[in-house]
């Protein structure tokens, strides 16, 4: 009897043993199913997903401008191409800034030729005054191509617009900011009463628009100097043809001879050599350095209190408003003259909060 | 559990095959899984490579097309034209299915920015062929200018797009890359999740194979120990082991129930054995009586057969009658001592033991016989009747006051013959009757001047030869009313 049930409790035991084993089977076989149709689906996604994301992102455009400035690597393009590929987006634009991914080095004309060849709809052109980009405008416009002039103008070509701003305005910015220096060192005001303003202007730039700022600089200063001393502009021309000249021009420039008391920079790479030299030089806080535009570095040197002041024009303004005046050229046949685009003077108080709406702009 | 009921309702060969197919359709879709994989993977290289591959086919013809246009120019030969113009349509082709697999805008740009250079290309390439035709030399070197210098564009825009190309489909790689990665991981779990069921399907499937087999083993082992009492094996299967499991059952059935056949033929054989051996034991206890009273009665029988010779030569005819009828009854003794005789000798005998008392005790005994001659020759063990008629007398009758009668009786009751010996005696109590019946009454309480054979071998011989019931009865009507003792003899019975 006992055995009976002995056997009997085995054979249930078996049987459980064989039913928890069937199930375990089933439930991997299930699991390994399902791992593969997962896997694979996951596979997929996983392999699309680059692609897909980027898919996304495209976008088909209606109208292509190409950008075409001096120097593709410049910085000062950075924030400007931005707000301009920003406002593309916004009006079915794209666009590009020529020549900056192609590995040869080209000229500022040749990219305006490879903009008209590759027929786009707008171009958005750093000229200046030379009879070259005039030509270069006046052929893209033969193409049937509209060019608005940003930064710098070609007044005598037939571009649609200018954006840019308005020079004589920022050099009575600087009047104004060199007038508060000089109050502010009226007391080490040197023997001879006399403070000497040293402009550095760029030797290559074959435009008008350095002479206004100057221009405007002087009848400022002139008209508002009330400190009883004599303040003297003077004008000095950087050389900046070739890749390092400027560096060198400047140096050369303040070989062997005191520094003047203030220093006004009327471009990003000059004001970066005049902030190493006088770091070099330990004249630090003797000399007054007003510098143009943002570089980090420049940044940098306004928060160490090297630099006084620097002025840069609204680049994200800048760019919105390139695309604008060729998208209402585009779409009316007419467009305004001038786009004026604001500036901002950044000294030690506003530099932090500047910084940081600048950063979305940073590469 | 459905599966599982079809799966054992197969042979051990289908099963095995199924195993078999099971398995390798497992391991055949895990690997159509990884080549699936693969192939994806490897589509998706194709793909992203593809495009260098068309940007260096257009770079090639493009330079044809420079090569044959500048050479029509300087030799104005058939040839370059001709190849000119091949080259120019092949360009226009690629150009149409320059497919660029980005969805950068950058790179689409680039390629928009090479069809419409490329239309420009081959807009002053034809002017330049035209002019050249027409002789109109300032006009073809001018469009010959502006070739090459589109010419210069469009290589390094195609050089730059080409190389763009190349690092995003590198970035696209890794990441491919990586996904192999994850494909590999994925296929190697599958596979040894697969595995794992492979194993474990296989260990279920031979278990169901072997499991009975075994059980069946360890049933034979114990029903070859003399076990034959367990329960049979359930059969779930319906394969070879089943059938062989079936069988083996019934195999054991049958062997049990042989046995129990067996058995029982023994305990019959032994009864029989013990009852012969029981007969044999009373009749041998008879003989030896027989033999212990022959001693006498062959003396005796010699001489009173010279004392009734003697008794005729001197004319003493009652005495010569008298010594006869002892000489007879004691040549019974010896004649008839066999195991049967018919009722008639045994009435004779009576016969002659009641004459030789009533010469003994002067005629005290009346003896009466009603005797049915119909059935004086049915066959009763020997000196049956002899010790019951000495019973009534030396008991039943001997010392009472008024005249004994013994009667005597055979007569038919159904199937039966009945022997009635009936005294009017002192009678017997039921208790005593009882006792007699039950075989208490030992022989030590005998008369001495008994032959012998008592009741109680009487009673025995009587069942042990008949075998019926109520064969042998004692009645009577209490003290002093005498004593009935009826044998009812089966009429057709045959002596066993």
């Amino acid at each position: 009897m006992f055995i009976k049930v002995l056997n009997k409790k085995n054979k249930e035991n078996k049987e459980s043993k064989y039913t928890i084993a069937t199930i375990l089977l089933m439930v991997l076989v299930i699991l390994t199913g399902l791992l593969t149709v997962v896997s694979m689906i996951y596979f997929r996604i996983k392999v699309n997903n680059d692609l897909n994301e980027a898919l996304e992102q495209t976008k088909e455009y209606d109208r292509y401008y190409a950008l075409v400035v001096r120097d593709t690597e410049d910085p000062y393009w950075s924030g400007t191409y931005e707000s301009m590929k920003e406002e593309g987006e916004q009006t079915g634009v794209y666009v590009d800034k020529t020549g900056s991914n192609l590995l040869g080095d080209y000229s500022e004309a040749e990219h305006m030729n490879m903009a008209i060849s590759s027929g786009v709809d707008g171009i958005i052109y750093e000229a200046d005054e030379s009879v070259e980009a005039t030509v270069q405008i006046n052929k893209a416009i033969a193409a049937g191509i509209p060019v608005v002039t940003v930064r710098a103008d070609a007044p005598a070509s037939a571009r649609r617009s200018f954006v840019g701003v308005s020079y004589y305005n920022l050099g009575m910015e600087y009047g104004k900011l060199i007038i508060e220096a000089c109050e502010d060192t009226v007391n080490k005001i040197s023997e001879d009463n006399e403070i000497l303003v040293l402009v550095l202007t760029d030797k290559n730039l074959q435009d008008t628009s350095q002479n206004v700022v100057v221009t405007a600089l002087k009848e400022t200063v002139q008209k508002n100097n009330d400190i009883g001393a004599e303040i003297k502009v003077d004008v000095a021309d950087v050389e900046n043809s070739g890749d390092f000249t400027a560096e060198e021009s400047i140096r050369d420039l303040f070989h062997g001879r005191d520094l003047p008391e203030i220093i006004v920079c009327l471009n990003e790479t000059n004001t970066s050599i005049v902030y190493q030299t006088i770091v070099e030089r330990n004249k630090v806080g003797e000399t007054v350095i007003f510098g143009y535009d943002d570089s980090p570095s420049i940044l940098d040197a306004i928060r160490k209190e090297v630099i006084r002041a620097t002025i840069t024009v609204n680049r994200q303004q800048m760019g919105k408003d390139c695309v604008d005046a060729l998208n209402e050229y585009i779409e009316y046949k007419r467009v305004s003259d001038y786009y004026g685009v604001d500036y901002n003077i950044i000294n030690k108080d506003n530099v932090g909060s500047y910084a940081e709406s600048e950063a979305v702009y940073e590469r | 559990m459905k599966d599982n009921r079809f799966f054992n309702k197969l042979s051990i060969q289908s099963r095995l095959t199924v195993l078999f197919l099971i398995t390798i359709a497992m391991i055949f879709l895990v690997n159509v899984y990884v080549y699936v994989n693969i192939n994806h993977i490897i589509e998706r290289i194709e793909a992203l490579y593809s495009s260098n591959v068309s940007l260096n086919e257009l770079s090639d013809t493009l330079e044809d097309i420079q090569e044959d246009m500048t050479q029509y120019l300087k030799t104005k030969s058939t040839g370059s034209l001709e190849n000119y113009y091949k080259n120019a349509q092949k360009y226009t082709e690629q150009i149409e299915n320059l497919s660029i697999s980005t969805h950068s805008s950058e790179l689409n740009y680039a390629k928009r920015c090479i069809t419409q250079m490329s239309y420009s290309y081959l807009e002053a390439a034809d002017e330049a062929v035209n002019a050249k035709r027409g002789r109109n030399v300032s006009k073809y070197v001018e469009g010959y200018d502006e070739c090459s210098r589109i010419f210069g564009y469009l290589n390094s825009y195609i050089y730059s797009l080409n190389n763009e190309q190349f690092k995003e489909s590198t970035g696209n790689y890794e990441g491919l890359i990586e996904s192999l990665k994850y494909a590999e991981f994925f296929c190697l779990t599958i596979l040894v999740l697969v595995a794992v069921c492979n194993i474990l399907l296989i260990i279920l499937a031979t278990k169901s194979i072997t499991g009975p087999l075994s059980s069946l083993a360890k049933r034979a082992n114990e029903v070859s120990e003399g076990n034959l009492e367990g329960e049979p094996l359930s059969v779930e299967t319906q394969d070879e082991v089943g059938v062989v499991t079936k069988a083996f059952n019934q195999m054991v059935i049958s062997l049990r129930d042989y046995i129990d056949k067996v058995r029982d033929n023994m305990e019959k054989e032994s009864a029989m054995k013990e009852k012969e051996l029981r007969i044999n034991a009373s009749l041998k206890e008879a003989q030896l009586k027989y033999l212990q009273a022959q001693i006498n009665p062959h003396f005796l029988f010699n001489t009173l057969n010279a004392g009734a010779q003697l008794a005729m030569l001197e004319g003493a005819d009652r005495t010569n009658s008298y010594i006869q009828k002892m000489a007879d009854f004691f040549r019974y003794n010896i004649k008839k001592n066999h195991e049967f005789v018919t009722i008639a000798d045994e009435i004779e005998l009576i016969d002659n033991y009641i004459y030789i008392l009533n010469v003994r005790f002067s005629g005290d005994i009346h003896f009466v016989k009603s005797i049915d001659e119909d059935l004086t020759q049915i066959e009763i063990p020997s000196m049956t009747l002899q010790p019951i008629v000495e019973n009534a007398v030396n008991y039943g009758i001997r010392n009472i006051d008024w005249e004994g009668i013994i009667t005597l009786s055979l007569y038919r009751e159904g199937s039966r013959a009945c022997i009635s010996v009936k005294d009017n005696g002192v009678g017997m109590s039921k208790e005593k009757i009882e006792r007699v019946l039950s075989d208490e009454l030992q022989a030590s309480s005998l008369s001495d001047d008994s032959n012998g054979i008592g009741l109680t071998n009487v009673i025995s011989r009587l069942d042990l030869y008949f075998n019926v019931d109520n064969i042998f009865n004692i009645y009577s009507g209490g003290e002093n009313m005498g004593t009935e003792v009826i044998i009812k003899v089966p009429i057709a019975a045959k002596v066993t």
